[in-house]
């Protein structure tokens, strides 16, 4: 797997470019502002580029935006932004336009090399990835009445998952399920929540986020 | 000028009263010495003559009294009683006075009421005098009085009509032919100048706007009208050989009486309207109390007829402010004129005007005079009003540094310390992966292994304390994405069921997010409530924030108000045992 590692903090950038070496990944190259990275990727073609959401000059959505531009120009390559910021906000707006294939990890993340490898074999398959944490902020929006309450605890963890943006195989895996019993579970959670239920992985994800965060 | 001070008005009532029944026994008296025969003069040349002469004197007289007390700045009242006096001493060149002193006196001042007549109303209600008024006034003496009443007396030019006569005292010749001779030379040059004070006259009238042209036509234009009828009757004596009483002299004369009347009730008129003026400035006195604020300004517009006028107070040594408390400069567009009010050596305040508007000055201290109360009033508004304006400013300022501030360290602590221990944690991996790599098997590495295992896990929860501290602080969402996600963030938080049930969706200025995020996020805190729930939506450019707060125990609120009132919006709180129920509304029209 070949990724591009952008961000402005030496530190980390060749700290992160390490450890991924040493977990097997093939980093590419590195850069340190947006401009750079989208040179990079267009000369490179990487497989995911990893970029911090705050970069020069402001330090405000430098990198956000630059990951719009990569997904938007080349749907093929994954992007994984990585940020400071637990606002579901942030995540949703890179989600939006290009769920598959984009990811969303609060950096706090980078030297859980197994969290980081697992979210980039999931964007190279063409998952979403969500932070836990920002999906369990959501989970704990209050609601009016709240049909969550009605879901059995497995539900929610199956729920947790769709969120984090896994795939069925996936869950299944995780939770020791049959695919079948996954089926069940997510077609009795969209029930309960009043959902369409879409084949589509992708547009199940932002069906459930935006469900999660319209409170 | 206030007029309230004027100590001197019964003084001048008393003596004006005095001067007029002394002009009325003039004028009795000259009518009666008219009316002695052989009774030649215009005056007396057919019937009702005498009575209309009378009565236009008495007139002219009058209302030079009345102006005498009403306008003593004026020039008017003093040069209508003399123009009165000029006007009765016709009566005395009667041949039947039979007093020589008076004679003589009459035949010198009998021509000079067209002479004063002007001098009046030319320089009628204005303070500048025009070098053109200036030469017409002097002129018309030098005319009036000098070539039509003592030139033709020292020459004794009509003695020869006047066997009957009493002794000329100053005349010095008796030849009737070189005084006939300078009388038409005379009568040319006084139709001559009658036609240039009519000149004059017009183009004054043409020159003044607005309220002064109302009060100043009333008197000159039946002025110019008696200065144009001694104009004919001059042309048309200058035409004669001899003289005698023709018929366009019997017309000539009756049309001057008549103006004279016309002349003085107009004068009196403009009392009549100061009068009506005061009254109704009474009036807005009187409304004053439930007016909307820059009333005044209104009215003074309506009033004064300058829909442009500006009122302005200074406030406490700084600018000029408007009633709003607005600063503001006056006097920079051309053609505007500005006078200051004084009150007792004060300037209370500032009226800009049309230039036009500047000589109708009694009106105008008429209008201040009565609104002074009024005047006062908006005043003190005024002040205050721009006090708090400054006050609003300055925690504007307060808030806005303060805001800032938290925005820099949010900064500071993403950037920087955020960054350095997610780097730290990296490094820490880094040594494990190192120490696995060596393949150490021992105990020692195993102690080294748990240590750093140890360190790198507290490492990743001082990393979220920090963020949820700088999130605190100032949630990034709110500077970049406005105030519906930071809101949202609020509501994952999960301190307290945070109940959003509107959001502005669209982005508002950053100082109105950023008061009314912090009002929602910190209101819950200040009155330690166990649940919030929110309404926040944007009706008429204003956001209104519904916050209902349960569980609370009370709330200290001047903080939220700060922050309110540093964007211009109110708040308002309902307190009611365990809820505290917050209404804030922020203008924010874009």
């Amino acid at each position: 797997m070949r990724v591009v590692i952008a961000d402005d903090e030496l530190l980390l950038r060749e700290g992160l470019a390490r450890l991924l070496a040493e977990a097997g990944v093939d980093v590419i190259a590195t850069a340190s502002t947006a401009d750079d990275l989208l040179r990079r990727v267009e000369v490179m073609r990487p497989d995911v580029a990893i970029v911090d959401i705050r970069m020069p000059p402001t330090h405000t959505d430098e990198g956000l935006q630059a990951a719009e531009e990569i997904r938007s120009r080349h749907p093929e390559i994954g992007v994984l932004v990585l940020s400071h910021h637990v606002e579901s906000a942030y995540a949703m707006r890179l989600l939006e336009e290009h769920p598959g294939g984009s990811g969303y990890l609060l950096k706090d993340r980078i030297s859980d090399v197994a969290v980081l490898t697992d979210a980039l074999g999931r964007l190279v398959d063409g998952e979403s990835v969500v932070d836990p944490t920002i999906v369990s902020r959501l989970l704990r929006r209050p609601r009016e009445p709240d049909p969550l309450a009605e879901l059995t605890p497995r539900e929610r963890e199956v729920l947790t998952l769709i969120a984090e943006g896994r795939s069925n195989p996936a869950i299944g895996e995780r939770l020791g399920l049959s695919p079948k019993t996954v089926e069940t579970h997510i077609r009795a959670i969209f029930m309960k929540l009043g959902l369409e239920e879409g084949r589509d992985d992708h547009r199940r994800v932002m069906a459930v986020l935006a469900w999660l965060r319209s409170g | 000028m206030w007029h309230d001070a004027d100590a001197m008005r019964p003084q001048r009532v008393s003596f004006a009263v005095g001067l007029f029944a002394a002009l009325v026994a003039v004028g009795l008296g000259s009518a009666w010495l008219a009316s002695l025969p052989p009774a030649i003069a215009v005056g007396t040349s057919y019937p009702g003559a005498l009575l209309l002469g009378l009565a236009s004197g008495l007139a002219l007289a009058a209302a030079g009294c009345v102006a005498i007390v009403a306008y003593p700045d004026e020039q008017f009242g003093r040069l209508s009683v003399v123009a009165s006096l000029s006007w009765f001493a016709t009566g005395w060149t009667s041949p039947g006075v039979g007093i020589a002193v008076l004679f003589t006196a009459g035949l010198m001042l009998s021509a000079a009421t067209p002479a004063v007549l002007a001098h009046a109303i030319l320089t009628y209600r204005t303070a500048r005098k025009e070098s053109s008024v200036r030469v017409v006034v002097i002129a018309g003496y030098a005319v009036c009085v000098g070539l039509l009443g003592v030139l033709p007396t020292i020459v004794r030019a009509t003695d020869a009509a006047c066997a009957a006569c009493p002794a000329n005292l100053i005349g010095m010749t008796a030849e009737p032919a070189l005084g006939r001779a300078l009388l038409q030379v005379a009568h040319v040059v006084a139709a001559g100048w009658a036609g240039a004070v009519i000149a004059v006259g017009v183009r004054m009238t043409i020159r003044t706007t607005g309220a002064a042209r109302r009060t100043l036509v009333p008197v000159l234009a039946p002025g110019l009208v008696a200065v144009a009828a001694f104009g004919i009757d001059s042309i048309s004596s200058a035409g004669r050989p001899s003289a005698g009483i023709a018929l366009v002299d019997r017309a000539a004369w009756t049309i001057q009486a008549g103006a004279l009347i016309v002349l003085a009730a107009g004068s009196v008129l403009r009392i009549a309207r100061a009068r009506r003026t005061r009254s109704a400035v009474a009036r807005i006195v009187l409304e004053l109390a439930g007016t909307d604020e820059g009333g005044l300004q209104e009215r003074l517009r309506g009033l004064l007829g300058d829909p442009e006028l500006v009122l302005a107070y200074p406030a406490g040594g700084g600018p000029l402010v408007t009633v709003l408390g607005e600063p503001t400069v006056l006097g920079t567009a051309p053609g505007r004129r500005v006078t200051p009010l004084v009150r007792g050596g004060e300037v209370v305040a500032a009226v800009e005007r049309r230039e036009g508007i500047a000589e109708d000055a009694d009106r105008m201290s008429e209008i201040i005079g009565a609104a002074g109360l009024a005047l006062e009033h908006e005043r003190l508004v005024a002040v205050s009003r721009a006090r708090l304006a400054e006050l609003r400013a300055s925690r504007a300022r307060v808030v806005d540094a303060n805001d800032r501030e938290r925005r820099r360290l949010e900064r500071d602590l993403h950037d920087g310390a955020q960054q350095r221990l997610a780097g730290l944690a990296l490094a820490i991996r880094l040594a494990r992966s190192n120490l696995s790599n060596i393949g150490g098997q021992g105990d020692e590495e195993h102690g080294q292994e748990a240590t750093l295992e140890a360190a790198e896990s507290e490492l990743r929860a001082t990393i979220a304390d920090v963020r949820d501290i700088a999130h605190g602080i100032y949630p990034a969402a709110l500077a970049d994405m406005g105030i519906g996600p930071a809101l949202g963030a609020l509501a994952e938080d999960g301190r307290i069921p945070f109940h959003l049930d509107a959001i502005p969706a669209e982005r508002l200025s950053p100082a109105v997010e950023s008061a009314a995020y912090f009002v929602i996020s910190e209101a819950p805190a200040v009155s330690g409530a166990q649940s919030a729930r929110v309404r926040a939506s944007v009706e008429r450019g204003l956001l209104c924030i519904d916050l209902q707060l349960d569980g609370a125990h009370g709330a200290d609120l001047t903080e939220l108000e700060d922050r309110v009132g540093a964007v211009d919006g109110t708040l308002a709180a309902d307190v009611r045992g365990g809820s505290v129920h917050l209404t804030a509304e922020i203008p924010c029209a874009s």
